[in-house]
């Protein structure tokens, strides 16, 4: 029997063909990873007949016997195969050598093939942008992009975000933030705070990028050198930052991936407390007392009992009155005093093309609560585009986003070093807290709702009445988009009109109910704050394209056209003082009314400025291996005088693709792709309005005398304007080498740059005794020099695994030269005079200064003076350099059949910080750093006193922690960054489309991921377990400055994503 | 076409220009030629009033007034202490001054270039006094030099005095306005006048050690012209009032010590409150006036209930007093508690027990043993609600001034009643201080309160020690140490004396054995050793500066 199946089979098929001279063909076609190819064309060779195959890269084709069988489809190379008789055919495509075809997106949304750029573009996928734990687009773009550096202000959610390309290269330009472009047109990315970083104006308000919604991003492109961005003018000068939303890219969708709908799950922490002792608690000399300080006696079993404060005792009588006594032991209060917040966003896309039109249309909303109470975001983004081609050789696009953020947070102030903060600040008092002192008493006195804490004088303000009474808050509605009409005149030439809009109005307040401790008069008695600013941003761009084929196998590619773009910025703003009824916050309900910030800044202000560009590119290609571009653009700005006011910016770069242009690449599996290139370019940096013309400054209500009446000033400004102020020059040179190896299991992308930033306008320091404090000049200049590499290798690749490693590093050294002789040194940011970041002669830009130790200069050890305690300087000097020597990230990508995970590590190598964290965490011997015996006396080891013999001056141990860290000079509580951080880490997991065939879905992903897991700092105290990766100095071009920015966050979660 | 093509284009660029060099001018501020010469003279006032008030703080620690922490001289200030009151002298005082003078001047209002040039003139001599050498001929000229270089103090000194010369012929003449606001005399040109004249007559004395014969016979002069501030209504001073909010316009000792629940933050010196209340034998009248007591009696107050409690707030109660017998240490009396010099301790929980500023000059609180703290809300002593007043040139000072002349000169005038008449309006200024900003006193028990008796008896005991000091510089001692105290709220003028007389001769030494060398002249300010390179930075602290050409271990 069994011998007969087969042979009455084979009869069957010969009659068959015997009868019809046709066979059935049920075939297959797949992917080298075995993925289904799905809509692939099957025809047969030199006939129209054929089909298509469907979802799962099947189809069923009746044909001749002999018949060659041809698939084709976008992205592979065609493969063929005869039918000789009828059965399965199985067709393996091999992807086309991606890099010889990709198109990328470059400035002003021109597309391009990569291989003839000049310059390095680094594409990220809404793969890597979506369903993430961060809303932040900047946060999620960390570690992704080779030069790209981005860092946080603090782990509040919805906290301003660095961001900068190749380094800083301005000194008192501003912050390096790139140029962000959405759907083409030029998008808000600044941070409007209202007050500096002392009254938390880094930490308090958003990076307004915060505005993009990760989910909606179809693709970011980085433009980091300025050969990319020239088109853009000086508004490219710190590189450009391209997305493209879903509703921008115009892309086509197939049945069953129309709608996609997603929702994620995250769980918010705290990454990072110290490890506290819990031996010791809150005193000084060992004895138990109210201090700031936990220098206070060792516990006992049973505990000592202690009063409750009088601020409590007087706050409850019944319950902590007199006779009551608490146990003097380890509460562990910092550690409660946080939360566990949830990250949830729920995103639904629309998509729906036609032949030749596509429309999406998308909404997502976003509940980020952060692990501080009453710290959250949420964030509502809606928006809608399409395109069409119209039959006269118009087409259409448009992009309308609208987008609300709300953003909340305890205030966050900085904390100078003067023992708590300098304002109302939620950490300012909460990291160092005794471990004797219970955070889970009652914060506030029913009656009058003040603040109620454990000092006997209740001179410090309890962290838990700060974080429900002292809120800041950031409300923006926001509008953006663009309208474009191109039309075809003829092939090859096409005329462009862009309109780019971005409107929004952006609500800010600070609400300090009175009865706090903190910050002064001004704080205390209540305070509201607030703020009302309208922002809006029209670019109008004109761009002509013109492409043609010429003899001998040249091509010419030519962009020309001019923008025109206006900033119009406009503030309202008032500070109320001394509220009336607790907890009402109206200004009627406040007393005094003033309209300058805390810091005193005007809350009531206004800035025009515009733009106008014109800009011609062009390309000429010789048989697509050999690519020049020239380029340049012409600017006139608004904010110099009429003779400064103009800048031409040229621009030249060359590529060059040996694999397409030699032989003996061309059957090479080593090298399947290189392309190298080299580049020259030029930008500017324009001011700053308002720097040229003198004005006068007037004050109102400066004082009121005996009598009532007011008194108002007039005063000439400190500053000194500059009607000669020119634009800032730069240029750079760039060089790289892109490629593809081992049968494309290797990919690289390596740059080289160098940059220098001459003609700086310098906000120069003046000593007052010139009549001055500062004048804009130009002077000086910063070279920046790097290396960006990204390095992929592929190291499995079949049909159910694939393992991949990519590495990104970048090495970024700068270096300030040419600052006049009689200039010593700019100050970038900090406390004035004082401990801040600096711009010094020969050397990199920011670098610390602060008060030193002072050394012997015979032996080089520290001097201490006649109390034992470290000698300060009483200048200031180099105390550190906060700039990382590199930055590396790996990420690990394994994949097995739909399940696929994913890890990235970020390293980031030296850089020095000043941490005021960790400095009182010492100096007040909470953390188990200080966990010894107290008992003992100590001196500082080696140190030698004044006339050089060794110090013998024995002191307390907390005497010397006290004074010579906690008070000690700048430089003792300087360390070294060097952090090396679990930043992803995913498993995610596709359903199999055999599983999806019978329901209405075309895909569904179950995805479990976390960010910040894990991170070590070795270099810091280890107990203390500092997170550097924060910036008191807020958004700025300044680094390395901790003043109680508050610990990072931590992100756990589930994803899901399905698409029908 | 190609002609109609670049009109077009001209024009339109034409039309660019004009739009952007709209936008040059900053619309949030006006232009310089909207300046009104009365706003000016507000600025000019209250950033005068400012420099005053932070030189004095800066130097009443030095005095003992209030604490020094140190714990060493080298140790008590960092240069960039001095960044504001060098800032508020140049880009405030003299830039304003500088700017209204030739504008008043064209404009005939005499009175305003007047009062320009003598709070110039202080200003200057101030910070001669303060710092040595300063930039003065090359200063504010902006970037036309941006790296001014210092002057000798004495030529900055005769500067100062021409300038006070050129005020007085201001005054002289006849003026098209008076100001709309005058801070500190109303208008008045006889009484800025007599300003101009008394400033002179303080730097004649205070160059009596470089220029002996010279200033003798000018002090001479003005003695027989006697137009000087020799009665408290022709007092130089500023004062405030009791608006807490938007703006603050307390003294600023009030807000600091009374403004909030944390109570009192300054420390008072030991030594000073040790002068007013013990050194003499008997408690000096005006003592209730200058200092409120939060607590009366460490000893015997619940608020300090047990030995734990009191050495956490005042560590120095059980330690052994380092100073020989007959110094003050740790707390005066039973209640008088302030802190020893070059104490850097910590800051214990003391805000609402120490002792801090009374209702003179300050506008707080007069001590009528209320043993209340000025914090914790709801019985907090409030006092004056700030409305002080800034004793920047009294009447007694002048007495004093003229007794010292008197006795080292040999000016007009018997020293000891001078000096007399110097404690004399010290004590009726005081006395009379709650009437004159229209406050009431808390008590009328005269066992409180200066009465004539108490305030005879204390003229009395200062004769007595006159009389009993035997040789001239004893009883310049005396004459010091009247000045001294009489000049409650005003740093400036006891360090100058304590430089150029080395009295009082017993101010407490710090706690460390070590302290090095007194402060002769501050340290420059970081602003203008770091952005000026002209600057440098002193080594030490015994920088003497022209005036004063006594010893270098002189004084302590």
């Amino acid at each position: 029997m069994r011998k007969l199946l087969p042979c009455l089979l084979g009869m069957a098929l010969l009659w068959n063909h015997a009868i019809s001279q046709t066979i059935e063909i049920s075939g297959k076609v797949s992917d080298e990873k075995g993925n289904p190819v799905a809509n692939a064309s099957v025809q047969e060779k030199n006939s129209k007949r054929g089909t298509s195959s469907d979802e799962n890269g099947v189809f069923k084709l009746t044909t001749r016997p002999g018949t060659t069988i041809v698939v084709t489809s976008v992205g592979f190379e065609t493969k063929q195969m005869k039918a000789e008789k009828s059965g399965s055919l199985i067709f393996v495509l091999t992807a086309t050598n991606q890099a010889l075809s990709e198109v990328v997106v470059t400035a002003l949304g021109i597309k391009r093939e990569k291989k003839a750029l000049g310059y390095a573009v680094t594409t990220v996928a809404n793969k890597d942008l979506e369903l993430r734990p961060e809303g932040d687009i900047g946060r999620v773009l960390n570690g992704k992009v080779a030069g790209l550096s981005v860092l946080n202000s603090s782990g509040i959610s919805g906290s301003g975000t660095n961001i900068n390309i190749r380094g800083v290269s301005t000194i008192t330009g501003g912050a390096s933030t790139p140029l962000f472009i959405v759907d083409g047109v030029p998008f808000d990315g600044g941070n409007n705070g209202n007050d500096n970083f002392q009254y938390g104006g880094g930490t308090s308000s958003s990076s307004r990028f915060l505005d993009l919604d990760p989910n909606n991003i179809e693709s970011v492109n980085v433009l980091k050198g300025l050969s990319a961005a020239t088109l853009y003018g000086e508004a490219g000068r710190n590189g450009v930052i391209l997305i493209t939303t879903k509703n921008g890219s115009g892309r086509k969708t197939n049945k069953k991936l129309e709608i996609t709908a997603s929702q994620s799950l995250f769980a918010n922490k705290v990454a990072n407390l110290p490890d506290y002792q819990t031996n010791y608690g809150g005193g000084f000399d060992l004895a138990p007392s109210a201090a700031f300080s936990n220098w206070g006696p060792h516990f006992t079993n049973p505990p000592m009992q202690v009063a409750y404060s009088p601020s409590l005792q007087a706050a409850y009588p019944d319950l902590y009155g007199a006779g009551k006594t608490q146990d003097y032991r380890a509460y562990n209060s910092v550690p409660t005093f946080f939360r566990t917040g949830t990250v949830s966003t729920s995103s639904i896309n629309v998509a729906a093309s036609g032949a030749n039109a596509t429309f999406n249309a998308n909404y997502s909303y976003m509940d980020d609560q952060g692990f501080t109470p009453n710290n959250r975001v949420f964030k509502n983004n809606f928006g809608l585009g399409g395109t069409a081609k119209l039959s006269n050789n118009f087409t259409l696009n448009a992009v309308l986003n609208f987008a609300v953020t709300d953003f909340q947070t305890p205030i966050v102030g900085a904390n100078g070093g003067g023992g708590g903060p300098d304002v109302s600040s939620v950490f300012g008092f909460l990291m160092f807290t005794p471990m004797s002192v219970n955070l889970d008493l009652p914060y506030e006195n029913p009656l009058t709702h003040g603040s109620v804490y454990y000092r006997g004088g209740n001179d410090i303000e309890n962290p838990k009445w700060t974080a429900n009474n002292a809120l800041s808050s950031d409300k923006t509605y926001r509008t953006f988009g663009t309208f474009g009409l191109k039309y075809e005149v003829i092939k090859g030439l096409s005329v462009n009109y862009r309109f780019g809009l971005d409107i929004y109005n952006e609500s800010q307040s600070l609400r300090v109910n009175k009865g706090g401790i903190s910050g002064g008069a001004g704080y205390v008695n209540g305070l509201y704050r607030t703020t009302n600013s309208f922002n809006q941003v029209l670019n109008h761009t004109l761009l002509i394209n013109y492409t043609k084929d010429l003899r001998g196998g040249f091509n010419l590619n030519v962009d020309a056209g001019g923008d025109l773009r206006h900033d119009n910025y406009s503030q309202t703003g008032l500070k109320s003082v001394q509220q009336i009824v607790y907890g009402l916050f109206d200004h009627s309900n406040f007393i005094g009314h003033d309209i300058k910030s805390e810091g005193g800044s005007d809350l009531d202000y206004k800035v025009d400025k515009t733009r106008a560009g014109v800009f011609a590119q062009a390309t000429l290609g010789y048989k697509e291996y050999a690519f020049i571009t020239l380029n340049g653009r012409n600017d006139w700005v608004s904010t110099l005088e009429k003779n400064n006011r103009t800048l031409f910016y040229p621009g030249v770069s060359l590529a060059f693709v040996p694999t397409s242009a030699l032989e003996v690449f061309k059957t090479s599996s080593a090298v399947n792709y290189l392309k190298l290139r080299v580049g020259y370019s030029t930008s500017a940096h324009f001011p700053d309005p308002y720097n040229t013309r003198a004005s006068l400054s007037l004050s109102t209500n400066s004082f009121v005398d005996r009598t009532g009446t007011v008194i108002n000033t007039a005063a000439i400004p400190d500053r000194v304007p500059n009607p000669d102020l020119k634009p800032e020059l730069i240029k750079e040179t760039e060089a790289g080498i892109e490629g593809t190896f081992f049968n494309r299991r290797v990919t690289l992308d390596l740059s080289a740059y160098f940059r220098t930033a001459s003609n700086q306008i310098l906000d120069r320091n003046l000593d007052a005794s010139t009549g001055y404090t500062v004048t804009a000049i130009n002077a000086g200049a910063v070279d920046n020099k790097g290396i960006e590499l990204a390095l992929g290798y592929k190291i499995i690749s079949n049909k159910d695994w694939v393992w991949q490693i990519d590495g990104v590093y970048s090495i970024n050294k700068s270096k300030v030269h040419d600052l006049p002789t009689d200039i010593k040194q700019i100050q970038i940011s900090g406390y004035g005079g004082g401990l801040g970041t600096y711009a010094l002669e020969g050397k990199p830009l920011g670098v610390l200064q602060g008060n030193y130790v002072q050394r012997d200069p015979k032996t080089g050890l520290a001097i201490v003076d006649a109390n034992g305690y470290f000698l300060a300087s009483s200048d200031i000097a180099i105390i550190g350099d906060p700039n990382p020597l590199y930055k590396l990230t790996g990420i690990n990508t394994l994949s097995y059949k739909s399940l696929s995970f994913r890890m990235q590590w970020d390293y980031s190598r030296g850089g020095d910080m000043f941490s005021n964290t960790v400095r009182t965490l010492l100096s007040r011997g909470v953390t188990k750093d200080t966990d010894f015996d107290r008992k003992l006396p100590y001196i500082i080891p080696n140190t030698v006193k004044q006339d050089g013999t060794a110090n013998n001056i024995q002191q307390s141990v907390d005497n010397i922690f006290f004074n010579a860290y906690g008070f000690g000079p700048n430089s003792v509580t300087v360390w070294d960054a060097t952090v090396i951080r679990l930043r992803e880490i995913s498993l995610a997991y596709s359903f199999p489309q055999q599983w999806l065939r019978k329901t209405p879905f075309g895909s569904a992903s179950l995805s479990v991921s976390a960010n910040n897991l894990w991170y070590l700092a070795p270099n810091f105290p280890k107990y203390t377990r500092f997170d550097p990766e924060s910036n008191s100095l807020g958004v700025s071009n300044a680094r390395g400055i901790d003043l109680f920015a508050g610990p990072s966050s931590r992100r756990i979660g589930a994803s899901l994503k399905i698409q029908f | 076409m190609i002609v109609f093509l670049a009109v077009i284009s001209l024009a339109a660029c034409s039309k660019l220009n004009d739009n952007l060099d709209s936008q040059l001018n900053n619309p949030n501020a006006p232009s310089p030629s909207a300046a009104d010469i009365d706003l000016y003279l507000n600025n000019l006032e209250l950033s005068f009033n400012g420099f005053y008030q932070s030189a004095s703080d800066l130097t009443d620690p030095l005095m003992r007034m209030e604490t020094m922490f140190g714990p060493t001289y080298l140790n008590a200030y960092s240069p960039s202490s001095f960044d504001g009151i060098w800032s508020t002298a140049y880009t405030s005082v003299f830039k304003t001054a500088n700017t209204m003078i030739p504008l008043a001047t064209a404009k005939n209002q005499f009175i305003h270039s007047g009062i320009a040039r003598v709070l110039k003139a202080y200003t200057m001599i101030s910070l001669v006094d303060l710092f040595g050498d300063v930039p003065y001929t090359e200063a504010n000229l902006g970037v036309t030099n941006t790296n001014p270089k210092a002057d000798k103090g004495r030529l900055v000194y005769d500067s100062a005095l021409a300038l006070l010369d050129a005020g007085i012929a201001d005054f002289a003449k006849t003026a098209a306005s008076s100001p709309a606001n005058d801070l500190f005399y109303a208008g008045s040109k006889t009484k800025w006048t007599t300003l101009a004249k008394t400033l002179k007559l303080k730097a004649y004395v205070q160059t009596r050690l470089v220029d002996k014969a010279n200033v003798t016979s000018k002090i001479a002069a003005l003695l027989t012209e006697n137009d000087l501030i020799n009665s408290s209504d022709k007092d130089f001073v500023f004062s405030y009032s009791t608006k807490d909010q938007a703006p603050d316009s307390r003294y600023g000792h009030y807000v600091t010590n009374y403004g909030t629940d944390n109570a009192a933050s300054d420390y008072l010196g030991n030594h000073f409150m040790w002068a007013l209340t013990q050194e003499k034998g008997l408690a000096d009248p005006r003592t209730r006036y200058y200092i409120y007591r939060q607590i009366d009696d460490i000893s015997n107050d619940p608020r300090l209930p047990d030995q734990t409690t009191t050495q956490f707030a005042l560590a120095c109660h059980y330690r052994v007093s380092p100073y020989p017998a007959g110094t003050p240490y740790c707390i005066v009396g039973t209640g008088y508690w302030g802190r020893d010099h070059g104490n850097n301790e910590g800051t214990g929980p003391d805000n609402l027990l120490k002792s801090t500023w009374g209702l003179y000059p300050a506008g707080g609180a007069f001590d009528a043993d209320q043993n209340t703290s000025t914090g914790q809300s709801s019985k907090r002593v409030a006092g004056a609600k700030g409305a002080g007043q800034s004793p920047i040139w009294l009447s007694s000072y002048t007495y004093f001034l003229k007794a010292e002349a008197a006795l080292t000169l040999g000016t007009a005038g018997d020293p000891q009643t001078l000096m007399l008449s110097g404690v004399t309006e010290s004590f009726n200024k005081v006395k009379n201080f709650a009437t004159t900003i229209g406050y009431s006193l808390p008590t009328s028990d005269t066992s409180k309160l200066i009465t004539p008796y108490k305030q005879q008896r204390y003229l009395d005991k200062v004769t007595q020690l006159y009389t009993a000091a035997g040789t001239a510089d004893a009883k310049l001692n005396v004459i010091v140490r009247e000045y001294y105290l009489a000049a409650w709220g005003n740093g400036l003028e006891p360090y100058n004396n304590y430089r150029r007389t080395g009295k009082p001769d017993n101010l407490q030494r710090t706690l460390l054995p070590n302290e090095g060398d007194f402060i002769r002249s501050f340290f420059y300010p970081n602003v203008y050793v770091n952005f000026n390179q002209n600057a440098t930075q002193k080594a030490v602290t015994s920088v003497q500066v022209f005036w004063d050409t006594n010893p270098k271990d002189f004084i302590h």
